[in-house]
């Protein structure tokens, strides 16, 4: 479903290279976690993943079911079936919630030649997403991500993500704000939407996401390159015993 | 022509017929203090004051006029600051004195990295015109600028400030607050100019007016020129009286309305003296605030 | 420039600034020309032009008399320097200062309306016929310097309210004409001022009796026809005592390479606890987007005065069009508690410029006024907001409230913001903030990363930015201001 060939990426302002040559393959109907120490490259191999201009693939392939996306704008990759929970979801004041949510299933829908569907149509679609996720539908009259607190914030990208129903969905440190609630609530999402057709990379700090969204292969990542890779029980290990002795043995 | 008195000599200084040099690399954290001693001329213009702080040198300065006369007077005061690679000032300046109306002219050129603080504290004067001009020619450079005006009667204070952003990655900040009693009356005028080239620029301005009388006015004029687009500029201007609902909290805890609000006008001014980092200057503006503060409360 | 500079500087350019060219670089719509037989006053302006006006006209006496009173005045004033717009000298003797369709225009009945006019409008999407209405919208049609047809006079003279070309209001209601006009903006006020007062030539009047509220929104249509014409428009509202009304105003022009001058006045007047929404949709021709030849100047006087208690004047603008824009619609706060309200969007791209903002003067007690203002540069444009809130000593307890916003697109454009707060009582508040940032790439990345189209992204963030001012527009007109900024993002998700 997603596939990660020798991929170098650098910061394109300060010209810093961070990833350096990661290697990942992820089957459809898969589970994945990428852990990693603070400036492993973990947050930045979901951004390159997801086509932030703020980076430079320098060298590599992303494969995502089947058609290399390198090359594509960030926009056709979300229409191709890539989505990616951010870390820090931006604020944009003015633009409603819902009716930005309705724009971004829309151009799903009109990517795949199929009818766009009116605000009316659009509302039974969300009930059901909104019950799934818990949120009140009082958030689709804010302004997106404007004012949200943390917690506010990652829920509207899971919903977002319920909505959009991607290929692949990355998961950019969901957790880091969430209390235990909030995170049982996100696994619950992910297991709802789990399909053997699509697939989950989640990438985190912290085993304790882990136990609400159970991986079936687990990465660790050192400067820029994937060290280390195991079942769910190598997280216990990485949680306990830190990154330090990880890659050295393999 | 003023006589600038050093308060003393540090080991590094050169003074020149109109000023005095800082040599590159000296750091001078003992606070150093101008004097311009004056007696009762009638009128007194002065040479530019050239100020030169060499490169990577650093110096805590504090400047006063200490004029015996008593009768009116007009002052100008002329400085022309040069703040090489590196090099940072922090300047105070305490101005008081009812006498005499002062004007000031302040050129200052900034080269790369370079870091110019000054602080005035301005009260109990005439009629004081001052004019700051900065100009960010190095990359680096960091620009703060901030008054306080404590004024009454009908004493007028005119500050101008303007700070030309000519290369991309320097910042700038801009704070003047002004307390007016009785008939004074203020103008603030603040331009912050970015150029077409100077990118990642990053600038704040703020001016804040407290009207203590129906008879005060406080004109303010916070402008933004902005030539480039990655940037961040914002200013903000805020007037009024203090708030009812504040002094209202104090004075449900037992304060008598005096003294709340004099808690409540101290705060206001204590912003810009708390921004002095060396402690022997910070005290000797406090002494000068909390003195010329007990003058704007004075009957009311 | 080399070939290779000129591809360096291609490549530099950042993405975003293409897609909002393009945004902003759709052709002109409304640029064709009506070919229409036209009666023109000479080019020129002396005693002689405004005798003719006056004359074509049918004006009463003291009308000519205020009118030769002002060009006398206009004779000594000198061109306003004052702003940051820049441009040529205006020739002001080779204008024509009237031009007017020459087969006679029977008010009284729709039909007459010259088809010609009838498709002009139809195209610029006013339709004339009222049973082809735009939402309940009652509009006034000026054309070149005269009004062509005025929709549902009737039906609004049943509840009293009068609307028509202000040239029939000094024929059928004098007395007020001549009661308000220049009350608000007198002709000394400034030099566009008088120059209009001299050779104003159409407008609407809008009349609202004690007491009602109108029952349907009025809307005023601006089209300047004929090259080398000078539109000089003055429109008046009266607004008597708990009366209230929306008034919609829109603008275009035909393409041509030279300048034209749009000098209105706006003069509105509130009672006691009377309101008026005033609303301006601004899409004057703007020049060539390459060489910047061309395009409308429009300096216009918008002022109106809150004379009675607890009234409200509320001017939103949508200025997207002109060469150059340089009004500052303006509120007099004299009743007591009365209401002073500005909501301004302005866009400029290529070579326009933008001089415009608002002065908010408080004079009685407990007056309260709010300023939004959202300025939005992209191209070589310049956009300068440029305010005064002034509170005199009589106004105590005045509130202000401003907010003023640039957005900056691409590095050839600039963004100005030059207020001026005279605070002269202790009681009085004023609060102004103001930033200039660029379109967030974060927030670019961000909407692009849910499969939006890039112009759209754009388009969804500038809309966003633009919000708080559109949200005080009219359905009809707010989806029109969306339009013009190239925005397609919807409001409508229940």
């Amino acid at each position: 479903m997603l596939e990660i060939k020798n991929l170098h990426a650098k910061i394109v302002e300060e010209n810093l290279p961070i990833l350096k040559g990661v290697n990942l393959t992820i089957k459809a109907g898969e589970t994945h976690a990428i852990m990693g120490p603070n400036g492993s490259g973990k947050s930045t191999l979901s951004k390159v993943l997801a086509g932030d201009p703020a980076y430079e693939i320098t060298a590599g392939e992303i494969i995502l079911d089947g058609k290399p996306i390198q090359e594509e704008s960030e926009t056709d990759r979300a229409l191709m079936g890539l989505f990616m929970a951010f870390q820090y979801p931006v604020e944009v004041p003015g633009v409603n919630n819902g009716s930005f949510l309705r724009m971004a299933y829309n151009a799903q829908r009109k990517f795949r030649e199929e009818e766009e569907v009116d605000p009316l149509e659009f509302q039974t679609v969300l009930e059901k997403k909104l019950n799934l996720v818990g949120m009140d539908e009082s958030f689709l009259d804010r302004d997106l991500n404007f004012g949200f607190s943390g917690g506010e914030k990652k829920r509207n990208e899971i919903l977002q993500m319920a909505v959009l129903d991607p290929k692949v969905a990355i998961l950019d440190e969901t957790d880091s704000g969430l209390d235990v609630d909030a995170l049982k609530s996100v696994g619950e999402v992910v297991s709802a939407l789990k399909r053997p057709d699509n697939a989950f990379l989640v990438i985190t700090h912290y085993q304790r996401l882990l136990n609400y969204i159970v991986p079936d292969v687990v990465h660790a990542m050192v400067d820029g390159r994937i060290v280390q890779t195991g079942d769910k029980s190598l997280a216990l290990t990485l949680d306990e015993h830190g990154y330090e002795t990880v890659g050295t043995a393999s | 022509m003023i006589k600038t008195n050093l308060s003393f000599r540090p080991s590094g200084i050169t003074e020149t017929d109109l000023g005095f040099e800082l040599a590159p690399g000296t750091v001078v954290n003992d606070p150093l203090w101008l004097l311009h001693k004056l007696d009762n001329t009638a009128s007194v213009n002065s040479e530019p004051i050239q100020i030169v702080i060499g490169e990577g040198a650093s110096l805590t300065m504090g400047t006063r006029i200490d004029r015996t006369g008593t009768e009116d007077s007009d002052i100008s005061i002329v400085y022309d600051v040069k703040l090489a690679k590196g090099a940072s000032v922090h300047w105070t300046s305490i101005q008081s004195g009812s006498t005499y109306s002062v004007n000031e002219l302040i050129t200052v050129t900034q080269l790369a990295d370079s870091r110019l603080d000054r602080v005035a504290i301005v009260g109990d004067v005439k009629d004081y015109q001052s004019t700051i001009r900065v100009a960010l020619d190095g990359e680096g450079a960091h620009s703060n600028i901030q008054g306080l005006g404590l004024l009454k009667d009908k004493q007028e204070l005119d500050l101008t400030i303007t700070i030309d952003h000519n290369v991309p990655n320097c910042t700038s900040n801009q704070l003047a607050k002004n307390i007016l009693a009785d008939c004074s009356k203020t103008t603030f005028t603040g331009l912050v100019s970015v150029a077409r080239d100077a990118q990642k620029t990053n600038t704040e301005q703020l001016n804040r007016n407290l009207l203590l009388s129906d008879q005060a006015r406080a004109i303010s004029q916070p402008q933004l020129l902005i030539d480039a687009d990655d940037v961040l500029c914002a200013h903000g201007s805020t007037t009024g009286a203090l708030e009812e609902s504040q002094l209202f909290y104090l004075m449900s805890r037992g304060l008598s309305r005096e003294d709340a609000t004099s808690v409540m006008v101290v705060g206001f001014a204590e912003e810009v003296v708390e921004g002095i980092p060396n402690e022997s200057v910070k005290a000797v503006a406090k002494a000068e605030m909390t003195a010329q503060l007990a003058l704007v409360l004075e009957g009311f | 420039m080399t070939e290779k500079d000129e591809e360096m500087i291609e490549t530099m350019q950042s993405k975003h600034d293409k897609t909002i060219d393009e945004m902003v670089n759709k052709d002109y719509e409304f640029g064709f020309q009506t070919d229409i037989e036209t009666e023109l006053a000479p080019k020129g302006l002396n005693e002689d032009t405004i005798r003719f006006i006056s004359k074509k006209k049918n004006e009463p006496e003291f009308m000519l008399e205020f009118r030769l009173k002002a060009y006398k005045h206009w004779l000594t004033m000198k061109e306003p320097e004052w702003s940051v717009v820049k441009y040529p000298p205006i020739d002001f003797q080779d204008i024509h200062y009237y031009a007017a369709p020459k087969k006679k225009i029977e008010l009284e009945s729709m039909d007459d309306v010259d088809p010609e006019l009838k498709r002009t409008f139809e195209k610029l999407g006013i339709p004339l016929l009222e049973q082809k209405r735009m939402a309940g919208v009652a509009v006034d049609a000026i054309f070149d310097s005269v009004s062509v047809a005025t929709t549902y006079k009737k039906k609004l003279l049943e509840h009293g309210v009068v609307f028509c070309p202000i040239s029939e209001a000094l024929e059928e209601y004098p007395e007020l004409v001549k009661k308000y006009m220049g009350s608000v903006v007198p002709h000394t006020d400034n030099f566009y001022a008088a120059l209009n007062a001299a050779v104003f030539t159409d407008g609407s009047f809008v009349y609202i009796p004690k007491g009602v509220k109108c029952p349907m929104d009025l809307s005023s249509y601006f089209r300047i026809n004929t090259e080398n014409t000078g539109q000089f428009e003055r429109t008046l509202i009266i607004c008597e005592e708990k009366a209230s009304v929306t008034y919609l105003e829109g603008c275009t022009a035909p393409m041509f390479d030279t300048n034209q001058l749009h000098a209105a006045v706006v003069e509105l007047v509130a009672l006691d606890d009377a309101s008026i929404d005033y609303s301006t949709v601004q899409n004057w021709y703007a020049g060539d987007k390459e060489t910047g030849k061309g395009g409308i100047f429009n300096f216009v006087t918008k002022r109106g005065k809150c004379l009675g208690a607890r009234s409200k004047i509320s001017w939103t603008q949508i200025e997207t069009g002109s060469a150059i824009t340089w009004k500052y619609p303006s509120c007099l706060l004299i009743g007591d508690d009365s209401v002073g309200e500005f909501y301004s969007v302005a866009l400029t791209n290529h070579f326009q410029q933008a001089d415009t903002g608002t002065k908010m003067i408080h004079i009685g007690k407990n007056t309260k006024s709010t300023i939004i203002s959202k300025g939005i540069s992209a191209g070589k444009s310049a956009n300068t907001y440029r305010g005064l809130v002034q509170m005199n000593k009589s106004a105590k307890g005045a509130r202000n409230y401003t907010q003023c916003d640039s957005m900056l697109i691409g590095d050839k454009c600039s963004a100005n913001t030059l207020p001026t707060i005279d605070i002269r009582n202790q009681s009085a508040q004023c609060e102004h903030e103001a930033s200039t940032s660029r379109v967030g790439e974060d927030q670019l990345f961000y909407l692009m990363s849910r499969g939006i189209s890039l112009d759209e992204a754009l388009a969804t963030i500038v809309s966003g930015f633009c919000q708080d001012v559109f949200k005080k527009l009219p359905d009809e007109f707010a989806v029109e201001a969306n339009q013009l900024l190239g925005l397609q993002l919807e409001h409508s998700v229940g």
